[in-house]
């Protein structure tokens, strides 16, 4: 059984929002890619829980496959 | 002046000129909301209040139409906070709606703490708001809103100000210690003193559309991204009293602005949001352009900015408006002391400091509100979209979503006339937030404990042997919801504000702790 967290376990998104919308301004479309790799794969390494990790691509995987 | 293309909702007769020139401790300019709120305070402060407006009646047209729980307590204290309630549409509830889904999304509850007096909000047209304050102060003998009376230029000395004022019988001059400067976005004081704001300006034209039609909706806040009726932009729906509703749409920047208000232009939206079956009748069509910006400063002197000639916002939060009343109740009982002379007139500095801070809140809130709603590059548009896809089934996504964080009391952090806590707290409210609402007997209703804090400092006690102070005291059981709010225990002491804004608070106070707080929250240390 997953321990994947889905309920709110965050504080300030107003502030995380901006700094990540941010993050990407006045950059090009290839190096936005590259920032979001680069951010997945840190978060990766910051979780240490490979069933979570997983759990979590799973979730992305039915949310986005879904027909709208 | 009068000039045709306003719309008119109430006629006013032109104030005669007066003979000679004139010398006043204060005079308001501009007949809105805030100038007219800001005269009420002080003319229920026992201050003779002259309000000189280029208009000669009310304008029609709903303008501002959310009025925040605070800005009802405010009426509250002015006696007028429960006529507008009672006209006004009560809601709570928001929905976010996404492209063609049925269902929202989500939904949302303004008012998370029950067991107050006031909603969260109303809906409620501003000539309406305009038209019960114009009420109450006609009714007052000490006061005169001089209709028709343009100012056309200033004078700014060390000491005080003069005003030249256009009449249609000629002109005179006002000189005033000081010029409270009500007079709306357009500010002409702010322009003749060559002043100007700093900050953002959003490329994106907005088209209101207020149109009376019946049919059975519930009184919520509907907000679309992306709807199949106004593809790629945003709309919202808000209920006003009459059946008359107020639609919003997001029609970008590159349009034809005198085009975008013809009806037949205007009709495919409405259909689209109402559906096609529905009749209805136009009252108010507009597009609109917004900024997110601020004046430096608030206080130059004898000239005092308050409300949208101070700062400005986008509409998207309701904090528009709800600042300006902010402003008024936050200078109100500042000026009332400084006319006294019970106060230096460096309190009036802190109105900046703290109103400086409270339009930088709104601008932050404003801004990134718009940023979300519109999105200004794929990447930011993909992350909007994730949010939004995830948001429906994910409880965890749901807080990212912001199509206007609705106004909420700004928080004075380091205000200058604020205590810091010396005791250990885990509850209760911080020097600089404003007070909570509480029934004052459990299950009683009609009896509030905002009523009775009232607009003057307040020792607001719990439980037994208050300390003795100069200050009226009001002392509460020591259990029960209102304790609770204020994690209060037996012996707990809070020092309030008139704009009931906490000042201090002591798990145990003495008189001295008491005395020495009052005189930092009125200025003396400053």
């Amino acid at each position: 059984m997953s321990d994947l967290i889905l309920n709110i376990n965050l504080n300030h998104h107003d502030d995380l929002y901006q700094i990540l919308v941010d993050l990407h301004e006045g950059r090009t479309e290839e190096e936005s890619k590259v920032i979001n790799a680069k951010l997945i794969i840190t978060m990766m390494n910051q979780i240490g829980d490979t069933e979570i990790i997983k759990e979590i691509f799973k979730l992305v995987q039915q949310s986005t496959s879904r027909p709208e | 002046m009068a000039t045709p293309a306003i719309p008119i909702y109430q006629h006013k007769k032109s104030w005669p000129m007066p003979d000679g020139d004139q010398r006043l401790p204060f005079v308001i300019v501009g007949s809105g909301p805030v100038g007219l709120t800001l005269a009420l305070d002080l003319a229920r402060k026992g201050h003779k209040v002259v309000i000189v407006t280029a208009f000669n009646f009310i304008a029609l047209g709903s303008k501002a139409i959310c009025f925040s729980k605070q800005t009802l307590d405010i009426f509250d204290r002015l006696g007028v906070g429960e006529k507008m309630v009672e006209k006004g549409v009560i809601w709570n509830v928001g929905k976010l709606f996404w492209q063609d889904q049925k269902d929202p999304v989500y939904q949302f509850d303004m008012l998370p703490v029950k067991d107050q007096k006031n909603p969260g909000f109303i809906n409620l047209q501003q000539y309406y708001v305009e038209e019960y304050l114009v009420d109450a102060l006609e009714a007052m003998d000490n006061v005169e809103i001089r209709w028709g009376h343009t100012v056309s230029d200033i004078n700014i000395s060390a000491e005080d100000a003069t005003l030249l004022i256009q009449t249609r019988e000629g002109s005179y001059d006002i000189t005033a210690d000081y010029v409270l400067a009500c007079d709306g976005s357009k500010s002409s004081i702010r322009d003749k003193m060559g002043l100007d704001f700093q900050g953002r300006i959003f490329e994106d034209n907005f088209l209101i559309a207020d149109v009376k039609f019946k049919q059975e909706r519930p009184s919520e806040r509907w907000f679309w991204f992306d709807p199949p009726f106004c593809k790629g932009g945003t709309a919202l729906l808000h209920k006003q009293p009459d059946d008359i509703w107020r639609l919003d749409f997001q029609l970008g920047w590159e349009i034809d602005r005198e085009a975008a208000i013809l009806p037949e232009n205007v009709e495919p939206f409405v259909k689209g949001l109402i559906g096609e079956d529905t009749e209805f009748d136009k009252e108010w069509y507009s597009v609109y352009t917004f900024q997110c910006r601020r004046m430096e400063r608030f206080v130059h002197g004898s000239v005092i900015f308050v409300g949208d000639s101070a700062h400005l916002v986008s509409p998207f939060g309701a904090r528009g408006a709800n600042g300006g009343f902010s402003d008024a109740e936050n200078l109100a009982w500042k000026l009332d002391m400084v006319l006294r002379q019970d106060a230096d007139a460096t309190l009036l500095e802190t109105y900046n400091y703290e109103r400086v801070m409270g339009a930088d809140e709104n601008i932050l809130n404003s801004s990134r509100a718009t940023d979300f709603m519109t999105p200004k590059d794929n990447q930011s548009q993909a992350f909007r979209d994730a949010v939004l896809g995830l948001a429906r089934d994910y409880e965890f996504a749901r807080p990212f979503i912001n199509s206007g964080r609705l106004s909420t009391p700004t928080p004075y952090h380091n205000s200058p006339l604020s205590t810091e806590d010396t005791d250990t707290w885990d509850h209760g409210i911080q020097a600089g937030y404003p007070s909570l609402d509480a029934p004052l007997e459990e299950g009683v209703v009609g009896d509030w404990l905002l009523e009775k804090l009232g607009d003057r400092f307040i020792l607001l006690h719990f439980g037994k042997n208050p300390p003795s102070a100069s200050i009226e005291t009001i002392t509460l059981p020591a259990t029960g919801l209102a304790a609770e709010r204020y994690g209060a225990e037996d012996g707990t002491s809070y020092l309030i504000r008139p704009d009931q804004v906490v000042a201090a608070r002591w798990k145990q106070a003495s008189s001295g702790d008491v005395e020495r707080a009052h005189r930092k929250a009125t200025g003396c240390f400053l």
